[in-house]
């Protein structure tokens, strides 16, 4: 072969690698320009244009809500035909879908409907202006009063509704009865002087009495502040901001509290704090009404039936009966050009707000949600239990990280850990706080 | 060898492509990392240029300080523990004693075992309500010693730095590789020359294969620089941040969507791993040829 040749097809072969590798990019592309089309995706039926709105959802797979939310889903689709059509698009991996979010918020190109755990992640995306103004939609009455009192004031970013409140989570002190019966506990605690006094006697019975966990995001601890925090400082202790007072004294018994939990508390996760309570290895715990439908499918025979439930307890006799309860998952929307996708938007809002649904939804999955039921139509004794509790509570709280920037949530398990090994004073470890909040 | 005229075009056109790939995905990246670096930004907002601010920021960070140390602590240790040990084993096992083979397995092991079961499993032993390494010491009547291993400041950075030791296998292979290519001739010699089994290794296999040892602690001092999963999963940083390190740092102002300090920490630990490829080159001071 000669070298001339030599070189074309040298030349040849270079140049149809280059063309294969970026063909797959530029079809790709290409595909997505004329699926997404500006961000408007309208599909011809017949005479009229059918709106659809594009959903990654989280409520799929094996998720608990899946299978009615899907069914929602289905069902507004089939009421609204020719009219609205919402598409799912399934996220099985939190993190991952979280991460895509930040990225289509960044970009400008919004999904249409999404959801978000995090209120600072909401201010963020409206503070960059790509998030639906659904504040007219709230002013009808007949949206507004859906909702359990106050959740909306909660979700307004400068008096405006970025985002609607969805999933809530309602969180209970939660007892193993059998085991503060076996110390000589008879009645539950009201105020933290009877809880430590309750302590002493179940560490003598060889149980841990509280579970603590300083690892991830020191989820039970950081309820447990979120707890000290309301007794300490009342309803209104996040307005005054964490120079109040109330959070330092919150922090002192947060420090004693360990004294009376197990030795692996330092690092330890939930499986870790969930184990402990799930085999009564430990007596008082708090978490969320999900963890139910677990405690009763993993926990040791007897313990489902043996919870007591209550809420907050008092500080020198002040703010006793405190429930935290806090938004879980937020709906947001993108931001739309076209006022008729803004109603349809709007439609699906109304639609999977609407309570015989979220009864449904509620008794399916075990979840509870942003809008007012009555606990009489919730099936699971328990869980009926809670929402009354919380209905009937002195005052509803947010717990500490749902009431704090994403920074401050970070920072705590951290600083409880110095806080927890005394290299911190509960002083410093409040401004350890407001360093991360700045 | 000198290219002929000509030929260069060709080499340029198949170079091309994964030039261009390593560009986009590498070297632009890294230029973005470093101009971003000087920049306050959330991920979501526009980017405000703060000049050094980010730098500042994080070195007046204990916490930052502490990763740093932890980390060239980590890859001290892996240099001068692990590859040694991973010298040692591969000089044994090339002598081929009965079940080298198994041996070899056994320690090449841990490489191919997800990172995640080994973490569980290692957590589960320094578990201090009911793990085995406690469970032990109690056995042995030593139970005054029982800890909670990794939520200890005194003792969790060492747990993690132990387990992340035991990964030998890989320098192993590569050490044991280099053995195998040492001619035949120079182990006679050494025997001609009445030479014990422990001199042959010193001065005649060792030497022989300075350049897979060279690779190996290059290797070792890179991985240590930038190991992450192990202390992730293990103690995420705690207790206290004993155990954090730069790349666990930066994850974590990422998720305070601070990505500006995020790019910062990234560029000091570009610059702190050029520098320690470069002290280890000149350190064994190799001929070029």
């Amino acid at each position: 072969m000669k070298k001339s040749s030599k070189k074309l097809i040298a030349l040849i072969s270079t140049v149809v690698l280059s063309v294969g590798m970026f063909a797959g990019c530029g079809s790709s592309a290409t595909e997505e320009t004329d699926s997404s089309n500006d961000g408007t995706t309208k599909e011809e039926t017949g005479k009229t244009e059918e709106i659809a709105l594009t959903f990654p959802c989280i409520w799929v797979g094996s998720d608990s809500k899946a299978e009615v939310f899907g069914k929602m889903v289905t069902d507004f689709n089939t009421e609204y035909e020719g009219k609205y059509q919402v598409n799912i698009e399934e996220q099985t991996d939190y993190d991952a879908y979280e991460d895509k979010i930040r990225t289509l918020i960044s970009t400008g190109t919004a999904p249409d409907i999404f959801t978000v755990k995090s209120f600072a992640d909401i201010q963020l995306f409206a503070e960059a202006g790509n998030l639906m103004d659904l504040s007219t939609f709230f002013e009808d009455s007949a949206i507004g009063d859906r909702f359990i009192t106050g959740v909306l004031d909660d979700t307004a970013i400068d008096g405006k509704m970025y985002a609607m409140p969805y999933e809530n989570a309602i969180i209970p002190i939660m007892y193993n009865n059998k085991l503060m019966e076996a110390a000589g506990v008879t009645e539950l605690p009201g105020s933290f002087d009877e809880l430590w006094d309750a302590c002493d006697k179940l560490k003598g019975t060889g149980v841990f009495p509280l579970s603590e966990m300083t690892g991830d995001n020191a989820w039970t601890s950081m309820l447990w502040y979120s707890y000290a925090v309301a007794a300490c400082g009342g309803a209104d202790v996040y307005d005054k901001g964490l120079e109040d007072p109330a959070f330092v004294e919150a922090a002192e018994i947060l420090r004693k509290m360990f004294d009376y939990t197990s030795s692996d508390a330092i690092g330890a996760d939930a499986t870790v704090v969930n184990g402990h309570f799930f085999n009564e290895r430990s007596a008082v715990y708090t978490n969320g009404t999900w963890i139910l439908g677990r405690i009763k499918s993993e926990g040791v025979a007897g313990l489902y039936d043996s919870l007591a439930l209550s809420g907050g307890l008092s500080n020198d006799g002040e703010n006793g009966g405190a429930y935290l309860n806090a938004v879980q998952a937020y709906i947001c929307a993108g931001k739309q050009e076209d006022p008729a996708k803004e109603e349809a938007v709007q439609a699906f809002m109304k639609f999977i707000t609407e309570k015989d649904k979220i009864v449904e939804l509620t008794n399916s999955s075990g979840s509870l949600f942003a809008v007012s039921v009555d606990s009489t139509e919730i099936t699971n004794t328990l869980q009926a239990e809670i929402v009354k509790q919380s209905a009937d509570a002195a005052f509803t709280i947010r717990n500490f990280n749902a009431a704090m920037p994403t920074a401050v949530g970070n920072a705590f398990p951290s600083a409880l850990e110095e806080l927890v090994l005394d290299e911190i004073t509960p002083q410093e470890f409040v401004e350890t706080l407001q360093k991360a909040a700045e | 060898m000198k290219l002929r005229k000509g030929e260069s075009l060709g080499v340029i056109l198949f170079l091309a492509p994964a030039l261009l790939l390593f560009v986009m995905f590498f070297i632009y990246p890294i230029f973005n990392v470093v101009g971003m670096s000087f920049f306050n930004w959330n991920g979501i907002t526009d980017p405000v240029f703060s000049g050094f601010e980010n730098y500042k920021d994080i070195f007046t960070d204990k916490v930052f300080i502490r990763s740093i140390t932890n980390n060239v602590i980590w890859a001290l240790a892996a240099c001068c523990v692990q590859v040694p040990l991973a010298l040692l084993m591969a000089l044994i096992l090339s002598r081929k004693p009965r079940f080298w083979q198994s041996f070899r397995t056994i320690y090449f092991l841990p490489q191919v075992i997800s990172g995640i079961a080994i973490a569980m499993l290692w957590s589960a032993v320094f578990n201090s309500e009911f793990g085995m390494l406690n469970g032990l010491l109690k056995m042995l009547g030593l139970g005054k010693f029982a800890t909670n291993w990794l939520g200890n400041p005194k003792t969790a950075f060492a747990c993690v730095l132990i387990y992340g030791l035991f990964y030998i296998g890989y320098y192993m292979v590569i050490m044991m590789a280099g053995i195998t290519n040492i001619d035949e001739s120079y182990y006679e010699a050494a025997k001609v020359d009445g030479a014990s089994p422990i001199q042959t290794a010193m001065h005649v296999t060792v030497p022989l294969i300075r350049y897979s040892v060279h690779t190996c602690i290059t290797l070792a001092a890179i991985f240590g620089l930038r190991t992450f999963e192990q202390v992730y999963l293990l103690t995420n940083g705690g207790p206290a941040n004993r155990t954090s390190l730069v790349v666990l740092y930066l994850y974590n102002q990422m998720r305070d969507n601070n990505y500006g300090g995020a790019n910062a920490s990234s560029v000091i630990l570009i610059v702190v791993g050029a520098i320690v490829i470069v002290s280890i080159r000149k350190m064994f001071k190799f001929e070029e040829d």
